[in-house]
């Protein structure tokens, strides 16, 4: 036993219990090493000076040990403090180190929480706006419906020949494509023949569901021979009945073969030809009066896509009308100018205005499928469903267009935990709607227009728009150039209807008026107006007894009616002004 | 005597600086020392110094400086910084006035008390 002075001071290391108090301690603090090796030291140099100090005192080691212990507080509480007091001293780089790994981890855990929890709840869809949308449609007795007609006629529709399809223009006569256009229509015969029926009734009449579009893909299939997309949609359309009560998003909508609309406009234009090459003008210009009765009834379409086929349709044909009056007009029968009247009467019944119901309920739609609801139009973004919807929207996109893998699961998860909630997405996109509203409303000439689209490119290129708002950015369509498009319809057709009045007036008075305000008001009800002048179309007498008419067209200004042709209304340079007669070569 | 540990908190940094303005102590010397000054009054657990003094180096007013004592062990000096320095100029100064004013009622208190048992 050690009990003298001498004896303590000569410890190289302390006795047992205090050594292993010292460790217990030290150990505790979960300090670095560095600091350990410090405060170990320090601890077994204090109770060395402690074991000397009590030895003065007359005690002996284990009284020593003993009293130490007792007087050394608690070993947990100690070890805590030391860890505070030892962290505290830790160099500035530790501290900013320790607080920025805190705040990411911190927010990378908040962030996840807030998926976690954006990703629960369902989406209560209650509104059917398939239902809306067909409410007007059923309301029209059946007989007036062309669409299950059309729908016959574009189940039979041949597509055109692929040669066809990669010439610049439609052939003529002269042509050498052109047996084989001529073949083409005559195959597709009885298809024309139930287009002509479908297009005496007043409505178009297509009810938008899912039942007729897979009916018509079908048959679509069976007719290519594909075996396999037929059985894959026969599967989906056995798949849909057994739903019939369910709910289904607007969005995945499919509309009928546009296509073959088109196809049908182009053989009529063919057909027309190929009787005007017989001399029969009455029919020439019936075949292209069902034409534009096609593109009509589509116009009454209540999707935009509908619309803006219907007017490729109704430009074509007017287009081809105008020169087929301007090379055959002579000889022209007048069971053929009646017919030709008629069409300018039907002509001025036309009324064109974009639709956007369609657009908009399809947002809400969206809305009502892919956030929850608590009744009170209150609820957050599903990302999963978001996700669906919107690949299901882009399947015509481009492959490999869009993200996958982790950053589309990164930009999924910022979504679910940054997307405004229900409410404040419809109020976003219906605001954003009101302010390009106005300057929609302004005429095409008004410089002011271009903000339309200005807003709209501002409010989607910010980056916090597309990440708080990306369902606006996604579905708010950008109407201008569909606007412009069916604006300019409503020219063409008051051309036309201009062009048969003078051509009416001609054969009454032996020539064509010095002014058009002659035509007034028993040619025409009212003067045609340019919509990019705001004036009345440009009318001019010509030397040889003809005369020119012509919009100023896209740059605004008068150019005295040069160049263009009537036949490339999308011609990527716009030609200074638009003329319509005369038609040049 | 046991005092509250809230009354102690502002007391034993400012007697720490205090003893160590005088001279450099280790650990164990100043447990010893403030007992021994205080009369027992500031008598601590002998390991609550530790952290108190690892605490008041991390705010720089103290540096711990390990040297060799006179019989050859190792012992961890502490020493005033002149940060410290201010700080125990500033809260003598401030310690001083509470002293007196606390004294002030104290002593009004006790002489109330006096009046109403003569």
């Amino acid at each position: 036993m050690i009990t003298t002075r001498a004896n303590i001071e000569e410890l190289t290391t302390l006795p047992g219990e205090l050594q292993e108090l010292t460790t217990r301690v030290v150990r505790q603090t979960r300090l670095w090493r560095r600091e350990r090796r410090d405060v170990q030291a320090e601890l077994e140099s204090h109770f060395r000076e402690g074991l000397i100090e009590l030895q003065q005192d007359g005690l002996t080691l284990e009284q020593c040990i003993k009293v130490l212990k007792e007087q050394f507080g608690d070993e947990v509480v100690l070890a805590k403090l030391i860890r505070r007091g030892k962290k505290r001293g830790r160099p500035m780089i530790y501290k900013v180190f320790v607080y920025t790994m805190a705040v990411t981890f911190g927010g990378a855990g908040s962030l996840g929480g807030l998926v976690w929890w954006r990703a629960q709840g369902e989406p209560n869809p209650t509104v059917d706006y398939v239902a809306r949308l067909n409410e007007p449609i059923l309301a029209i007795p059946e007989e007036q419906r062309a669409w299950p007609l059309l729908r016959e006629a574009i189940l039979q529709v041949e597509p055109m020949p692929k040669v066809l399809q990669e010439l610049s223009a439609l052939p003529a006569p002269d042509d050498q494509e052109w047996s084989m256009a001529e073949s083409w229509v005559a195959q597709n015969k009885e298809a024309l023949d139930l287009v002509r029926q479908a297009v005496q009734r007043p409505r178009y009449g297509y009810l938008y569901d899912w039942q007729s579009s897979l009916e018509y893909r079908i048959e679509d299939a069976r007719r290519r021979g594909d075996e396999t997309d037929r059985q894959e949609l026969e599967f989906q359309l056995a798949e849909l009945k057994t739903e019939r009560n369910e709910l289904r998003p607007l969005i995945s909508l499919v509309l009928p073969s546009l296509r073959s609309y088109r196809d049908i406009a182009r053989m009529y234009i063919l057909d027309s030809r190929r009787c005007a090459d017989h001399e029969n003008w009455s029919q020439a210009w019936q075949e292209l009066e069902s034409s534009c009765h096609l593109g009509g009834l589509l116009l009454q379409g209540k999707t935009l896509i509908e619309q803006l086929v219907g007017a490729a349709i109704l430009n074509l044909t007017l287009s081809e009308m105008v020169q087929l009056q301007q090379a055959h007009d002579a000889e022209f029968t007048d069971e053929a100018w009646l017919q030709i009247h008629n069409t300018k009467l039907w002509i001025s019944a036309i009324q064109i205005e974009t639709v956007i119901d369609f657009e908009q309920m399809t947002f809400e739609d969206v809305v009502q499928f892919v956030f929850t609801d608590d009744g009170q139009d209150n609820g957050h973004l599903l990302p999963k469903q978001y996700d669906e919807m919107v690949n299901a929207f882009s399947q015509t996109a481009p492959d490999g267009s869009g993200d996958s893998g982790w950053s589309h699961e990164a930009k999924l998860a910022t979504m679910a935990a940054m997307h405004a909630d229900r409410k404040s997405t419809l109020a976003t996109y219906y605001q954003l709607w009101s302010e390009i509203a106005r300057y929609r409303e302004l005429p095409l000439y008004d410089a002011q227009r271009a903000e339309a689209d200005r807003v709209l490119d501002q409010f989607k290129n910010d980056p916090e728009k597309q990440i708080r708002f990306a369902m606006v950015c996604n579905l708010m369509p950008s109407l201008g150039r569909a606007d412009q498009l069916l604006r300019e319809l409503e020219m063409n057709l008051a051309a036309m209807n201009t062009i048969i009045a003078l051509q009416e007036f001609r054969r009454q008075a032996g020539a064509y008026p010095v002014m058009l305000s002659e035509l007034l008001p028993d040619y025409l009800d009212a003067l045609p107006e340019d919509v990019y002048s705001g004036q009345p179309l440009k009318y001019e007498m010509t030397e040889a007894g003809d005369f020119k008419l012509y919009s100023v067209w896209r740059n605004l200004q008068d150019d005295s009616g040069s160049s263009v042709k009537m036949n490339e209304p999308d011609s990527p340079n716009d030609p200074e002004d638009w003329v319509y007669w005369p038609v040049h070569d | 005597m046991e005092f509250e540990r809230e009354l102690l908190k502002g007391v034993l940094p400012m007697a720490v600086l205090k003893l160590l303005r005088r001279r450099n102590m280790y650990g164990y010397e100043l447990v010893q020392e403030l007992s021994r000054q205080t009369d027992g009054v500031l008598e601590l657990g002998q390991s609550t110094v530790y952290p108190l003094l690892y605490n008041l180096e991390a705010q720089g007013l103290v540096e711990g400086v390990w040297q060799a004592a006179q019989n050859g062990r190792d012992r961890k000096y502490y020493q005033l910084t002149d940060k410290g320095a201010k700080r125990l100029e500033r809260d003598l100064v401030q310690w001083g006035e509470l002293v007196r004013g606390v004294g002030q009622i104290i002593t009004e208190v006790i002489s109330g008390q006096s009046s109403a048992i003569s």
